[in-house]
């Protein structure tokens, strides 16, 4: 099974989140903070196929989260994609600096989050 | 009233009109199909609401008289006789003329003496015989002073608010008009909270009402409705001896739920027999116990003929529309702390309208592929006769819907790959029982949807495609170098370019080299895909995976430095970074990198569009695999930034044709993207790698 790891403050998001992907099949890892997720996958190197990170949170934005989860070798080729609501542009170009693979406009329809990211894990 | 809906309403009208002859005929045949007398209910009830809504009163008024007359028959009251059908038949000629007076503009009712008409009916429903009937006046609220009882189930439908409707208007209204006895509002059908949308009705209500309206001026509180939704009336007068003790019911305390079945179980029969109107097009359609597929045509209500151009005028507008209206949203957002609520709602609401229009837009382009994929039926037929081949064509998924104008452009390709499998792909009856094959060949045709997208699927039971004849050919024609190491998919591939075909004998209809490339390039241009696969002996299969619709694509916009272009999504397969290592350099393939235990060549489009300032290590880039009939590439981006709905625009149309580009597109902050030509570019690309010449230009080389 696929295993997507999502980090968001929001207790909404994550249970949305939650329930469109595995339905959809995916086995669901979530944090609620971002320093917490960079100490879980330190400490468990688990297998992730996607990382999906909410940009607004406070403590680790998720910028600063995709920065520091490809410092982890693990996970140096792995996709991350952050949610956003903001059209800004400079954003975008500071997240693909930070490593990040792509971007996700909320607020999104069920059946793209799961197109999308079914393109990157591969189907 | 505006006049179009007026234009509509005598379209419909005569349509029903022409209708209600040839059904009432049938009555009189056979008096005791359902069907027909529902259906003749039907048609009248159309005339008479449609009559309302265009404001002809007099005609809503008249016709109302002759569903009542329909309503008897229905119920059973009245047994169809002779007397009846000249009735409805005389009945019809007076609709027929005040249709007329309207076409001309004139006073429905100039000349024609309604009154009289009436009369007889009244009469024949009070029980009397027209002939000796009376000319009484008929007023509407005669015996309307006494108070009635009812029990509403009201059911509206689930999109009613997007009509603008606010369903406790309703509720106002029979307030308005009587008492609400007992109110029980159903909360049931709110789904959970990630599936409720928002604009979506959930709730029903059930009543008690007691009011002096008769259940005519009821039905026309809801009127606007009726059609779409389920609302039931039943009359508790002559259920209940007393309807008064209704009060008993309502006082200890039970839910409207509770105690409904317990008042309908007083005269379960008479409930069933004629109490319960039912206003519900499926019902009534359920009914139906004959088949007659001269009355099936009007199962839905009437079709009109629209000229193409004009849905596609709509659909551009539309186009326009969604653009300006992404653009507000994106405008909106930015401005979200300073703006007040109202305005962020008010673009939020505009939104939706403009998503469900588009849909909806969409909707009337689809078509179903049955007439076809019937149509296919005699081609094959025909095909295999003079092919002296035995071939059983099985066909699937004839409901599959697609855009209208797609289908008319896939009529050659499918055509052309049938005539293929025909004519190469299955073996003579003798070679096949040589093979120890059923004698009979089996080609399938299906279509099915499958993510988004519909896959056509066309395939035979024959011998195969013959790699090394293929190869050989395309050697000998100086397509491949000699020394050129093909995939078995790259030689399969072949088949698809120009000026090649394996048939050694050339027919009239396929085996002139000239065909399957038109057909990848038909597919490529509806930014769809076209796939092969065959295993020698066993047989070929064919895919066609195409979007649904031509005015929209679904793309992934991609960002190269600070440019924008759009991939579309049908044709994208994977987006992964690669890892350290998994990029080589090969001699004969130029930049390759390793994918599922192939090795694929990278196209750098920075460098094919001849950017500056973007990601230039595959290691700190996505790269997305593309797949184009059946070769991959992988397309290096910086980055993905989301995936969008695009309405194209022709960038030759507008400015000129640009290599590699296919079309433009406007996003919500007013940009301007390229959507990508993938075909181009993988041909551009295998070309470049020297891996196969390519001796005839293709139709999208510029």
């Amino acid at each position: 099974m696929k295993t997507v790891f999502s980090v968001d403050d929001s207790p909404t998001a994550r249970a949305s989140v939650e329930y469109i992907l595995s339905k959809a099949g995916y086995s669901v890892k979530q944090a609620d903070d971002g320093s917490e997720a960079i100490n879980l996958l330190k400490a468990k190197q688990e297998d992730v196929n996607l990382f999906l990170f909410d940009i607004n949170m406070p403590n680790m934005n998720g910028i600063e989260l995709t920065k520091e989860v490809r410092k982890i070798p693990k996970y140096r080729f792995t996709p991350i994609l952050i949610l956003t609501t903001e059209s800004q542009e400079s954003k975008k170009l500071e997240g693909k600096d930070a490593g990040a693979s792509g971007w996700i406009v909320k607020p999104y329809e069920p059946d793209k989050l799961l197109s999308l990211i079914n393109k990157f894990v591969g189907e | 009233m505006s006049e179009s809906l007026q234009e509509i309403f005598i379209q419909e009208a005569d349509d029903n009109i022409a209708f209600l002859e040839s059904a009432v005929f049938e009555m009189e045949e056979s008096p005791n199909n359902e069907k027909v007398v529902n259906d003749i209910f039907r048609a009248m009830h159309s005339i008479k609401g449609g009559a309302g809504l265009a404001g002809f009163t007099a005609l809503k008024d008249f016709t109302h008289h002759l569903e009542d007359l329909m309503e008897q028959v229905r119920n059973k009251t009245k047994s169809v006789d002779s007397e009846i059908i000249s009735l409805i038949f005389e009945g019809i000629d007076v609709i027929k003329a005040m249709i007329e007076n309207i076409k001309n503009r004139e006073d429905s009712t100039l000349g024609i003496d309604t009154e009289q008409y009436v009369v007889k009916i009244v009469a024949l429903l009070r029980g009397e015989s027209s002939t000796v009937a009376q000319v009484t006046t008929v007023s509407k609220n005669s015996d309307s002073e006494q108070q009635l009882y009812y029990y509403l189930d009201l059911e509206y439908y689930d999109s009613i608010f997007s009509s603008g409707i606010d369903t406790l208007m309703f509720i106002k209204d029979l307030e308005y008009h009587g008492k609400i006895l007992k109110l029980h509002t159903n909360t049931d059908g709110i789904p959970d909270i990630l599936s409720f949308d928002p604009v979506k009705n959930y709730l029903t209500w059930q009543l008690f009402y007691q009011t002096k309206l008769n259940r005519q001026d009821l039905e026309d509180i809801f009127c606007f409705v009726i059609d779409e939704s389920q609302i039931k009336f039943v009359e508790l007068n002559p259920i209940l001896d007393n309807p008064s003790e209704l009060e008993k019911y309502l006082v200890d305390g039970k839910s409207l739920v509770d105690i409904a079945p317990e008042i309908f179980a007083v005269k379960p029969e008479e409930k069933e027999s004629n109490l319960e109107v039912r206003l519900r097009k499926e019902d009534l359609n359920q009914s139906s116990s004959s088949s007659d597929p001269k009355l099936q045509i009007t199962d839905d209500d009437s079709f009109m003929r629209v000229k193409t151009s004009k849905l596609e005028n709509i659909f551009n507008t539309i186009g326009e529309l969604l653009i300006n209206q992404s653009r507000l949203h994106m405008l909106v957002e930015d401005g979200e702390d300073i703006l007040d609520d109202e305005f962020l709602n008010v673009s939020d609401a505009l939104k939706n309208i403009t998503d469900l229009l588009q849909e909806q837009v969409t909707g009337l382009r689809m078509i179903n592929l049955e007439g076809t994929f019937n149509k296919y039926k005699r081609v094959v037929r025909d095909l295999a006769i003079s092919n002296n081949k035995e071939i059983k064509l099985t066909i699937e998924g004839k409901s599959t819907e697609l855009d209208k104008n797609m289908i008319e452009k896939l009529d050659d390709p499918i055509k052309h790959i049938i005539r293929n499998c025909v004519d190469h792909g299955i073996e003579s009856s003798e070679e096949r029982i040589k093979l120890g094959k059923n004698p009979e060949g089996q080609m399938l045709l299906s279509a099915h949807l499958e993510g988004g997208k519909v896959v056509i699927t066309i395939s035979d039971n024959g011998r195969g495609i013959n790699r090394e004849r293929l190869l050989a050919k395309a050697k000998e024609k100086n397509i491949v170098s000699d020394d050129a190491r093909l995939s078995d998919s790259e030689i399969l591939n072949l088949i698809f370019h120009p000026g090649l075909s394996t048939a050694e004998s050339v027919t009239d209809i396929s085996g002139r080299g000239v065909g399957m490339d038109v057909v990848k390039s038909t597919i490529n241009e509806l930014h769809g895909n076209v796939t092969v696969e065959s295993e020698p002996g066993i047989g070929t299969t064919f895919r066609l995976y195409l979007p649904l619709t031509l005015a929209i694509l679904d793309g992934m916009l991609v960002r190269i430095g600070r440019e924008k272009y759009i991939i579309p999504t049908l044709s994208i397969l994977e987006i992964f970074r690669p890892e350290a290592g998994s990029v080589k350099t090969i001699s004969s393939k130029g930049e390759v990198v390793l994918f599922r235990n192939e090795y694929i060549p990278i196209v750098r489009l920075y460098k094919l569009f001849k950017l500056e300032n973007t990601e230039t290590d595959p290691e700190d880039a996505e790269l997305i695999v593309i797949m184009d009939g059946n070769k991959k590439v992988a397309l290096l981006v910086d980055f993905v930034q989301d995936q969008f709905q695009v309405v194209l625009k022709s960038l030759q149309k507008n400015y000129r044709r640009v290599k590699f580009i296919s079309s433009a597109t406007i996003l919500g902050n007013g940009d301007v993207a390229l959507i990508l030509d993938l075909q181009s570019i993988v041909h551009y690309t295998i070309k470049e790698k020297k891996c196969i010449n390519n001796t005839v230009p293709s139709i999208n080389q510029i």
